[in-house]
C-alpha cells in the first residue's frame, strides 16, 4: 500500500517539477506506511529540509486525497529512530516541529539495509582482499612481508604498522588481508577496518548525542584496528585527540594498530607532532608503484578474476602504458572487457589499441619531454634553464640525467630527439644518462626514491 | 531551518521529463555503452562504478535520469545530484546517499578544485563502495583531464568503467530527432529535419527544445510539420520578438 500511495503521490508531484528537481529531491525519498501513518524518509537532513519546506502541504493534500482516510505524515532522515516529527495537516503552514533525533551511532540503525548491520556488529572487512590475491613484486614485497608478520602475530610484532604510498597501490588491500587472516586464525577476534573519515564521523555523532563513552569503549576494546588514509585526520584536532587516546589504549593493551597514509608520517601537514612521533614507533613501510613485471602479473591475475582471455602481448602493452596505479590497470581491463562484450570481438592487440584510444591519448598528452623537465625541476627546486644549460655540477647533472632517463622511459621520442630537447645534447649523452641512472637506482636508495617519486607525479 | 529553504532551483530547459532509454537515440558507436548503462541498475555492483564522459549535449544527463527511472520501475531507490548547481547545495546533500541502491552524480567535474566537494565525494564513494551501492558519474572530461585535484578521488573514478559518449553526427542527430518525434506521436519528414539542421543551432538540447516548440505550434495550428510551416513559424516568432 505504501508503494502505491507514494507512487500516486510522486506522479502528481512530477507534474509540478522539472525532471532534474524531481530526481534530486523526490526520487531518493523512501516511505513506510503503518497504522494510518506515512513516514517519508529522506537520505539526509539537506534533502529533508528542502522537501518539507517546499512540498509539505502538497504532499499532505495528495496523500490524503489518494488514501481517503486521515493520514498522519511524518518526515525523517535515514537512520533516525525515532524520527524528527512534523505533524501534518492540510492547513498547517507553521514551521516544522522537529523533535531531537536520537543518535544513529552506535544504536542499531533501523533504516539501513538488512544486510548492513550497525557499525558495532561488523568489521567492514572485504573478504576478497586476501594475501593470496595480492600480487607481490619488488615495489611492495616489504610491505607484504610486514603485513603477513603482523597478521600471524598481531600485537607484539610490529605495532603500529604504518604503510604509506601513493593512491591505488594496494595499501587498503594489505590492511584487509591482515584483518581477514587474523579473523581466519581467530574467529572471535574483534577487528575493525575503517577509513579515517568514518572514525571522525562516528566521533562527531557520539559527541552530538552524548555517547562518547560508548564510542571510546568500542574502539578501545578492539584486538585489531585497521585505519585507512590517516592523512584525512589533518586539521581535525578533536579527532586527532580522540584517536591519540584510542591508539595509546590499544598499544598499551598490546592490541594491533595498522594505519595507511599517502605519505611518510612526518610529512603529513596538520597532524600533531605527538601523533607523528607515535606513528613511527612500530614499523613504517612504503608501497611503491609496481614495476613492469608486477603490472603484467597484476593484469594477468585480474583478467583471470574477470574471466576474460587477455593475450600476454596485450598485458605488456597496457602495463607499459599505464604505470601509475593498480586501480587504473583494473579500470582499463574492465573497459576492454566491456568493449569486447559490446562488439563480440576477442581482445587482441589491435582491438586493445582501438579501445583504449582515448585513454592512451591522455597518457601520451600528459607525458611530454617539457612536462618531464618541468616536473624534475619542481622536484629538485631547479630552473628549467639550468637543466638545459651546459652546467655540469652534480646538483644539476643528476636531475638532468634522471629527466633524460624518464623521457626515454615515458615517451616515444628517439634518443637524438631527447638529446636535442635537453639543450642540443648528443644521443650518446642520453644513453649514458640512462645507463647511469639505471645503475644508481640499484645502488643508491635516494636516487631510486627520487626517480619513483617523479615517475609517480608524472603518471598519476 | 537550514539554508536549503532559500534555494533558487534551476529550471529545466529541455524535454527531459520523460528521459528514458527508449527515447534515447543510441548511435552505433554509443550502442554498447548505452547497453552497459542500461543494465547497470541490475548489474553486479562489484563490477565497479561507471564514469561517463562526453561533450555538452551528448546526452549524459538524459542517461542518468533514464537509469534513475529504470531503478524506480524496479522499486529501487535512486539519488541524483546535479553538481553543476553545487553552489546552491551544501555537501551534506551527499550524506547517507549510500543508503540508495543507485547514486547518480551529474557533472562531477564542475566541482574540480573545490577541496570540500572533492573530499565529500571521495567519502561518499568509499561509503557507497562499502555498502554496495551502484554509482554513476558524468563529466565533460575524461577522468585524467577532469582537473580533480584529490588523487584518491581520481583513482576511484577511474577504477570502474570509464565510457566515452561520442557526440552524434548530423545523420545521427536527424535520426534522434525523428525518434523523439515518433515517440511524441508525429512524423518529422526528412526535409524538415534537414532544414532544422541547416538553419538552427545543432546541439541536441537546443534541437529537442525546438522540436517541442514546433510540436506545440503544429498542434495549435492544426497543421502538419512541413518546411513552409517551420519557415512561417520561425518568421512569426522573429517578428514577434522584434515587434
Amino acid at each position: 500500500m505504501s508503494q502505491s500511495l507514494w507512487k500516486n503521490c510522486t506522479n502528481r508531484l512530477a507534474d509540478d517539477l522539472t525532471a532534474q528537481q524531481f530526481n534530486t529531491w523526490i526520487r531518493p525519498l523512501k516511505t513506510e506506511l503503518e497504522d494510518n501513518q506515512l513516514t517519508i524518509i529522506a537520505p539526509n537532513r539537506f534533502v529533508l529540509d528542502w522537501v518539507s519546506s517546499k512540498f509539505k502541504n502538497k504532499i499532505s493534500t495528495i496523500c490524503n486525497e489518494v488514501y481517503e482516510t486521515e493520514l498522519l505524515i511524518k518526515y525523517s532522515t535515514e537512520g533516525e529512530n525515532p524520527r524528527p516529527e512534523i505533524i501534518n495537516t492540510n492547513t498547517d503552514n507553521s514551521s516544522p516541529k522537529l523533535k531531537d533525533a536520537q543518535p544513529s551511532y552506535p544504536a542499531a540503525n533501523t533504516r539501513r539495509r538488512e544486510d548492513s548491520p550497525s557499525v558495532l556488529d561488523q568489521n567492514r572487512l572485504n573478504p576478497n582482499f586476501t594475501f593470496d590475491r595480492f600480487i607481490e613484486g619488488k615495489s611492495n614485497q616489504l610491505a607484504r612481508a610486514a603485513s603477513m608478520q603482523v597478521a600471524e602475530n598481531p600485537g607484539p610484532a610490529y605495532n603500529p604498522l604504518f604503510i604509506y604510498g601513493g593512491v591505488g597501490l594496494g595499501k587498503t588491500h594489505l590492511m584487509h588481508a591482515i584483518g581477514n587472516y587474523v579473523l581466519q586464525q581467530n574467529p572471535k577476534a574483534k577487528i575493525a577496518y575503517l577509513h579515517s573519515q568514518k572514525f571522525v564521523q562516528d566521533m562527531v555523532k557520539a559527541l552530538q548525542h552524548n555517547m562518547i563513552n560508548r564510542f571510546q569503549t568500542y574502539y578501545r576494546s578492539l584486538n585489531v584496528l585497521l585505519i585507512d588514509d590517516i592523512q584525512f585526520f589533518a586539521g581535525k584536532e578533536r579527532s586527532q585527540e580522540e584517536f591519540f587516546h584510542t591508539f595509546n589504549a590499544l598499544l598499551e593493551g598490546n592490541q594491533q594498530v595498522v594505519m595507511t597514509c599517502d605519505r611518510y608520517p612526518k610529512e603529513v601537514n596538520g597532524l600533531e607532532e605527538r601523533l607523528k612521533s607515535r606513528f613511527g614507533w612500530g614499523l613504517t613501510v612504503a608501497v611503491e608503484p609496481p614495476d613492469l613485471e608486477t603490472r603484467v602479473a597484476i593484469l594477468m591475475n585480474k583478467a583471470n578474476q574477470f574471466d576474460i582471455a587477455v593475450p600476454d602481448e596485450v598485458c605488456f602493452f597496457i602495463a607499459k602504458r599505464i604505470r601509475s596505479n593498480i586501480r587504473e590497470l583494473e579500470g582499463t581491463l574492465k573497459l576492454l572487457k566491456a568493449n569486447s562484450q559490446f562488439t563480440g570481438k576477442p581482445i587482441t592487440l589491435e582491438f586493445t589499441k582501438a579501445s583504449l584510444k582515448d585513454l592512451l591519448s591522455v597518457q601520451d598528452k600528459l607525458v611530454t619531454i617539457e612536462n618531464i623537465q618541468k616536473t624534475v625541476c619542481d622536484y629538485f627546486k631547479l630552473r628549467v634553464a639550468d637543466l638545459l644549460s651546459k652546467k655540469r655540477s652534480r646538483s644539476i647533472a643528476r636531475p638532468r640525467q634522471i629527466a633524460m632517463a624518464l623521457a626515454k622511459s615515458l615517451t616515444n621520442h628517439s634518443l637524438p630527439e631527447i638529446g636535442n630537447a635537453f639543450g642540443g645534447r648528443d644521443h650518446t649523452t642520453v644513453l649514458h644518462a640512462c645507463k647511469k641512472i639505471k645503475e644508481l637506482r640499484s645502488t643508491e636508495t635516494k636516487v631510486e626514491e627520487d626517480f619513483n617519486n617523479i615517475m609517480r607525479i608524472l603518471t598519476t | 531551518m537550514s539554508d536549503a529553504v532559500t534555494l533558487q532551483l534551476p529550471l529545466s530547459l529541455s524535454l527531459r521529463d520523460d528521459a528514458s532509454f527508449e527515447n534515447f537515440y543510441a548511435s552505433i558507436i554509443n550502442k554498447g555503452v548505452i547497453a552497459q548503462i542500461e543494465k547497470s541498475v541490475i548489474a553486479d555492483i562489484s563490477e565497479g562504478s561507471i564514469y561517463l564522459w562526453g561533450a555538452e549535449s551528448a546526452g549524459k544527463t538524459h542517461l542518468l535520469e533514464a537509469v534513475c527511472q529504470s531503478a524506480a520501475k524496479l522499486n529501487l531507490s535512486a539519488a541524483y545530484v546535479p553538481l553543476k548547481y553545487s553552489q546552491d547545495f551544501k555537501t551534506s546533500i551527499l550524506d547517507n546517499l549510500e543508503t540508495c541502491h543507485l547514486i547518480c552524480i551529474d557533472d562531477v567535474d564542475t566541482i574540480a578544485g573545490q577541496d570540500v566537494w572533492e573530499q565529500a565525494l571521495f567519502y561518499l564513494y568509499n561509503r557507497a563502495y562499502e555498502r554496495g551501492a551502484q554509482m554513476i558519474f558524468s563529466a565533460t572530461q575524461n577522468v585524467k583531464d577532469s582537473n580533480i585535484a584529490l588523487a584518491d578521488l581520481v583513482s576511484r573514478l577511474g577504477w570502474g568503467f570509464v565510457f566515452h559518449i561520442q557526440a552524434l553526427s548530423d545523420d545521427d542527430k536527424a535520426a534522434a530527432l525523428q525518434l523523439r518525434a515518433r515517440l511524441r506521436g508525429f512524423d518529422l519528414p526528412d526535409k524538415v529535419v534537414n532544414y532544422l539542421l541547416r538553419r538552427f543551432p545543432r546541439d541536441m538540447s537546443a534541437l529537442f527544445g525546438l522540436l517541442e516548440e514546433l510540436d506545440k505550434a503544429s498542434l495549435t495550428a492544426k497543421r502538419k510539420l512541413t518546411v513552409p510551416f517551420v519557415k512561417q513559424w520561425f518568421d512569426d516568432k522573429e517578428n514577434f520578438l522584434h515587434s
